[in-house]
């Protein structure tokens, strides 16, 4: 049982540091994403007017 | 609901600044969703966001959509009941989510076949029988495995915000809540759901990381283990020990279901991949998010613990109630996790954390309302009435996302089931994903499957109806639900294999294994 609990332990302080780091990176670079979404979508939005 | 246990529900630390605060969440939320619907110009704009979603944007988007408050719900009564043994469905779902990820497995090839859903890419790989088949049975499914999700996610609010549990309260935050995320959904499709559920990952891992801490610091790292030591035993760690409330072949069972059914079956995961930029984004999305799909169980898993421990040697008033030796009854499990956040957390974070939990159940609602009503009108109804307009798309849809917010407003409202919400889930999507596994790797990986194989193998997932409790108890049975999802599972295949062995396709050669190519839909438009 032991083995287990420690096991276990490792496993949630290590899962849990590297979703902290992710979620960091993601939040940044999410933002950056959303506006990139956004310019490609004016972009197309424009395109049928400019032909 | 007995009196006592509404006294014990009734008193939080949840406060007037609490509710400030999660109204102004769900207030910008809501602004969000209908600024970004100008973008909505056609239907692939409308259901995949025009596929320009990077892989921040992807990773954020497929974590707001699997981290459901309704996984947050029975993963907490999983790890209440289980202790810290239910962590290993965390850990097969992690494990399998990022070797999808490496290998590309389904996910890679879907992506590359320029599909907007999954069914049409068996119109494309087989015919139009077999893609409106698996449209109706993967909203049938997915639908009736959506029927609990209002209720359930209702309940927690009302647990942590001390509403009483009789009256107004319950139907009131349900149709609320309802009617919010219908609103955003309907107006800017996947724009608003992937915009939305960008701002609900950032809050609601904020939250589940405060929430870990504080759950920690009030109960203690090491009384945790120590109280589930006693109380448990081994079952409380090893989940493959006879007697748990696991077995091998219960985790088994959670390697398909909650690892490879989540991240590379399940349509609303892999609307995710369908909606990246290329296949490498896919790849890289799912690797990273393979941490997600193992928080979304481990944390929740981890609050359950956290209320168990707490119950027992912090609370003795409540543990009375959940415990009771009088034989009477005791109180839903389901309510131990908001009870437990309901008391430690303070008043001001507690209405971060309320935020963060709503966060996860709108970002799950609003992605599988637009996943299921968008099936019904591209792989349903266009198939049968042989075309439709880009207008007439967007509209059906449009409705589709309110009849199905309606029919899980009354299931939720009618629903009287026992509390396996759990194997509700997993059997109701079983009808789908059983089917669809031999289906998608059989069309994606063999030449050789044929469209009466698939026709057959997607018929075969109706065997999981039999995993239903009321169903075995009409029929005599008593058979555990993760022995009948895992033999439908291998029928589908071998069904699959016979089949189209047996009445091979004509033309098999000039199907679409995996390569990119004009779909039906883009086509149309």
């Amino acid at each position: 049982m032991s083995l287990w609990i420690t096991f276990w332990k490792f496993f949630f302080v290590i899962t849990l540091l590297l979703f902290a780091v992710m979620s960091v990176w993601v939040t940044i670079g999410g933002y950056a994403d959303i506006k990139k979404l956004f310019r490609k979508m004016d972009e197309a939005r424009n395109e049928p007017e400019d032909e | 609901m007995n009196p006592e246990h509404a006294a014990i529900l009734a008193e939080t630390n949840f406060a007037t600044l609490d509710w400030i605060i999660v109204f102004a969440y769900l207030s910008i939320s809501l602004v969000i969703g209908l600024y970004v619907r100008k973008y909505v110009v056609n239907m692939a704009g409308y259901i995949t966001a025009g596929r320009g979603l990077g892989t921040c944007l992807g990773i954020a988007t497929l974590t707001g959509t699997e981290m459901g408050l309704v996984t947050v719900m029975y993963s907490a009564q999983k790890g209440f009941t289980g202790g810290f043994a239910a962590f290993h469905i965390a850990l097969v779902a992690g494990v399998v989510t990022f070797f999808v990820g490496i290998s590309g497995f389904i996910v890679g090839k879907l992506r590359g076949t320029g599909v907007l859903t999954i069914p049409e890419y068996y119109s494309q790989r087989f015919d139009k029988k077999t893609r409106i088949l698996g449209g109706i049975m993967l909203a049938l499914g997915g639908i009736l495995n959506m029927g609990l999700f209002l209720k359930v996610g209702s309940l927690f609010i009302v647990g942590v915000c001390g509403l009483s549990q009789t009256g107004w309260a319950l139907p009131g935050v349900m149709i609320f809540l309802l009617v919010l995320v219908l609103i955003y959904t309907v107006m800017g499709g996947m724009f608003s759901v992937v915009v939305t559920d960008y701002i609900q990952f950032v809050v609601l891992s904020a939250g589940l990381l405060i929430t870990t801490g504080l759950a920690i610091y009030h109960i203690g790292w090491d009384t945790m283990f120590q109280v589930v030591a006693e109380n448990m035993g081994e079952a409380g760690f090893n989940p493959l020990t006879t007697g748990g409330g696991f077995g091998a072949e219960y985790v088994l069972w959670m390697a398909f279901t909650a690892g490879l059914v989540s991240c590379a079956l399940w349509p609303t995961a892999v609307a995710r991949a369908l909606a990246a930029e290329d296949v490498a984004t896919v790849k890289k999305q799912y690797m990273f998010s393979s941490i997600s799909f193992m928080v979304r169980f481990l944390v929740p898993n981890f609050l359950g613990i956290a209320a168990f421990v707490f119950i027992a040697v912090k609370a003795p008033e409540i543990k009375a109630a959940f415990f009771p030796t009088d034989g009477s009854a005791p109180m839903d499990n389901l309510y131990a996790m908001p009870i437990l956040l309901g008391r430690i957390i303070p008043s001001g974070l507690l209405g971060l954390i309320s935020a963060s939990m709503i966060a996860a159940f709108m970002s799950t609602h609003d992605s599988y309302l637009l996943v299921w009503s968008s099936v019904i009108t591209q792989d349903i109804i266009a198939p049968i009435r042989g075309g439709m307009s880009t207008k007439g798309r967007i509209l059906c849809t449009r409705v589709s996302i309110v009849v199905i917010g309606l029919y899980i407003l009354y299931w939720g409202l009618m629903y009287k089931g026992s509390d396996d919400i759990w194997d509700y889930m997993a059997v109701t999507g079983a009808i789908y994903f059983t089917g669809s596994f031999a289906v998608l790797v059989g069309g994606l990986y063999w030449k050789r499957a044929s469209s009466t194989g698939a026709f057959m193998a997607l018929l075969s997932g109706l065997g999981a109806i039999l995993g239903l409790g009321p169903v075995q108890q009409m029929l005599g049975l008593d058979i555990p639900g993760a022995r009948v999802g895992l033999t439908t599972v291998v029928f589908s295949v071998l069904v699959m294999i016979i089949a189209s062995l047996l009445f091979p396709d004509k033309q098999t050669e000039t199907k679409t294994m995996g390569s990119s190519s004009l779909t039906e839909t883009e086509a149309a438009l």
